[in-house]
Parts: C-alpha cells; structure tokens; sequence
C-alpha cells in the first residue's frame, strides 16, 4: 500500500512556459506509452505472478511510475501556469484550455484519453513481462521524440532521467523474465501457465 | 569546513550571555542565532548535556558569576563543559539537504529494484544498508529543521504543517 514521501523523484523547476511543449509532454502522462498506462499495467499484472521476486518487481517499478506521472504532470503544470490568451491561441494547447482550462488531464499528445485498452494485465508470466519490455521501449522511443522537440534545459534535464529510468526498467524486466524462465521445463517454456494451471509447483 | 570553525571559535571566545545574568531558561547569545534561540546545552539538564556545575550542591548562578568576575572574556569552565560544537553544529542549508535527500532516495530506489531481482547479492545488500542508515538521518534532520517530508512524522505539535508547505509541484517545492 502507498504512502509517499512530500517531494519529487528528481527536482522540477521550469522558468519559461510553453503551452506547445506541455501539449506534447502530457502524452507521457495519459498517452499509449505514458507513466499512467505503465503503472496500471504493472501494478495489475503483479496478482497474477507466481513468483515473489517478480511481484516485488512490478510493484516496485509500478510505484516508481506513480513519481515519474507525477513528474509529467508537474512539467505540463509548470508550462502552462498564468498564460494570456495570445499565448494558447494557435498553440496546439487551444483545444486543450477549451475543455481542461490549465488543469492537468490524462490524454495523449493527439487528444485521445487514456484508457485501459492502452494496457494489458494478460494472466500469463512469460507474455506479461515480454509486454512490460516492450512497454518500456516504447515509453523510452516517446522521451527521445520529446527531448528532440525542446531545447529549454529545465526542461530538457527531468526527461532525459525520465528516459534513463525506462532503460534501467527494461533491464530489470528482462531479469525477471530470466527468473520466471529458470524455474520452468527449459526445454519448452509454454509447457503450462505458471499463473494458472494447477499443480503446477510455483514457488509461490 | 574551516568558515565554520572559524565561526565557532569566535562564539566560544565572546562573552557568555547577558553579563553575568545567566539564566538557565534564556538562550545562549553565542548560540547560532539560526537555532532561533535553543537553550545552550550546557544550561539544560533535559538534553543531558555535560551538567555546566560539576558540583551539583553548588548553587549554578553563583558559579557562573563568581567565573564572570573572573574573567570577562573566557570563561575557563565555559569551553570545558561546553559540548556545543559536538550537539549544536550549524544546521546544512536546507537546499544542500534537500539535494542529499534527492540522492540517497535516489539511491535507495534504484537499490530496491536491483536487488529484487538480484537478492542474494552480498554487494548490493551492502550498498543498501549503508544507504539507509544515512537516508533515515538526513530525513529527519530535514523533518525536525524545515518540514515533514512524511506524514507519519509531522514534528509540530500546535498546527498540522503538512498543509502548510509547498506542494512538489509548485515552483517553491522541493
């Protein structure tokens, strides 16, 4: 269960506002590949993985998400704080203020809201953490589309650790992938469901 | 770092307090003035500080002004007795620990998850344990000096400042 500490993962503090940027940025927070939809899908799997070291994995990575969506929404927050009107007109935030004024909201960078479609939590160990690879690439493709599109260092700093983070996620799911696959028949993964077919022997 | 030694050492050498009137329950003028005027170890027996008068049957204000009349300016049994420089270091600038707090958090999260994956490893379990220690001192070092960091450790009796400071998300937060 969560407590948390009153402080960011890593610290925030943007001088320039830039509703364009946040428009984009916002995509890590309730976009496809966002923070949100990888604390969701970790977070869900985790019940259904026979193994501690794994469970303990995806809680763990699913909390540090929780931060980094936090950090996202801090950064969209912190460009948007006290716009004129001639600073969103023409700005791809326009339609954005129309429904959300400067209130922080979770959809992608192209309008579409987050859903539980942009995740799945499929029961199987092997397919679950092979998702949560790929999840992280995906995730670390979204950050390195977004450094190229800014150059304000205060924002630039806080989504190149972000990026970092992915990679180190990615790692420590291919380990747990190796765990899962250690404690199966080696000569055939796919033999049964560790998660779900019984008398399994799952070192649970 | 030698500013602050040189700091201490004139604290020491000025005159203890309001000539002579040394009153156990007014603060220390060689006190850091950033302590907001905590009592001098030495004058509190609560802080189980070195008792100021050995002889406990003594009367301590009349040792201390008999000391006084002596001399003015050092009082001999003052830097003997006086633990301050060990209980009452200037407290860090509250961004230097804000940014240690960011690193050993830092530390301890990018640990935790190494080592639920890796948990047999010597090393990392090592790493883990150093960090904490220190992790657990800074917070609350920070917590007793600036704000909770924690709600299960908010330290002010008379109002809830869990609300009462910035939020993360604000320009002014951590």
């Amino acid at each position: 269960m969560w407590n948390y500490e009153k402080r960011l993962e890593y610290p925030i503090n943007i001088k320039k506002t830039d509703p364009t940027m946040a428009a984009m940025i916002i995509s890590q927070y309730g976009g496809p590949d966002g923070e949100l939809g990888a604390s969701m899908r970790y977070i869900s799997q985790r019940y259904s993985m026979p193994y501690r070291e794994v469970a303990g994995v995806l809680t763990d990575i699913g909390t540090e998400e929780l931060a980094h969506l936090e950090m996202v929404s801090t950064m969209v927050h912190q460009l948007t704080r006290n716009l004129t009107m001639e600073q969103i007109k023409g700005t791809p935030f326009e339609a954005y203020y129309v429904d959300h004024t400067a209130a922080v909201w979770p959809q992608a960078a192209g309008g579409i809201p987050f859903s539980a479609t942009e995740f799945q939590s499929k029961g199987d160990p092997i397919t679950d953490l092979v998702e949560d690879m790929a999840a992280e690439q995906k995730a670390r493709t979204t950050y390195d589309n977004l450094i190229r599109l800014c150059h304000d260092p205060d924002v630039v700093e806080p989504l190149k650790f972000l990026r970092a983070r992915e990679i180190v996620h990615f790692q420590r799911f291919g380990e747990a992938l190796r765990i899962v696959q250690d404690k199966l028949d080696s000569k055939n993964f796919y033999a049964f469901n560790p998660a779900f077919d019984k008398g399994c022997g799952c070192g649970k | 770092m030698n500013m602050n030694n040189q700091n201490m050492n004139t604290r020491r050498n000025m005159p203890c307090n309001q000539n002579g009137q040394c009153n156990p329950n007014t603060p220390c003028t060689r006190d850091v003035p950033r302590n907001q005027g905590t009592p001098c170890k030495r004058d509190m027996p609560r802080n189980q500080g070195t008792p100021y008068a050995q002889n406990r049957s003594m009367p301590r204000q009349n040792a201390y002004m008999q000391d006084m009349r002596k001399n003015e300016m050092n009082t001999p049994e003052c830097r003997k007795d006086c633990d301050m420089d060990k209980d009452r270091r200037p407290m860090p600038d509250r961004r230097m620990l804000m940014k240690e707090i960011y690193q050993l958090g830092f530390a301890l999260v990018e640990t935790v998850l190494y080592l639920d994956t890796h948990p047999a490893d010597a090393d990392a379990l090592n790493y883990y344990h150093q960090i904490k220690k220190r992790y657990h001192m800074v917070m609350e070092m920070y917590a007793k000096e600036y704000g909770p960091l924690l709600n299960s450790n908010v330290m002010n009796e008379n109002y809830w400042s869990w609300v009462a400071t910035p939020m993360p998300w604000e320009v002014e937060g951590c």
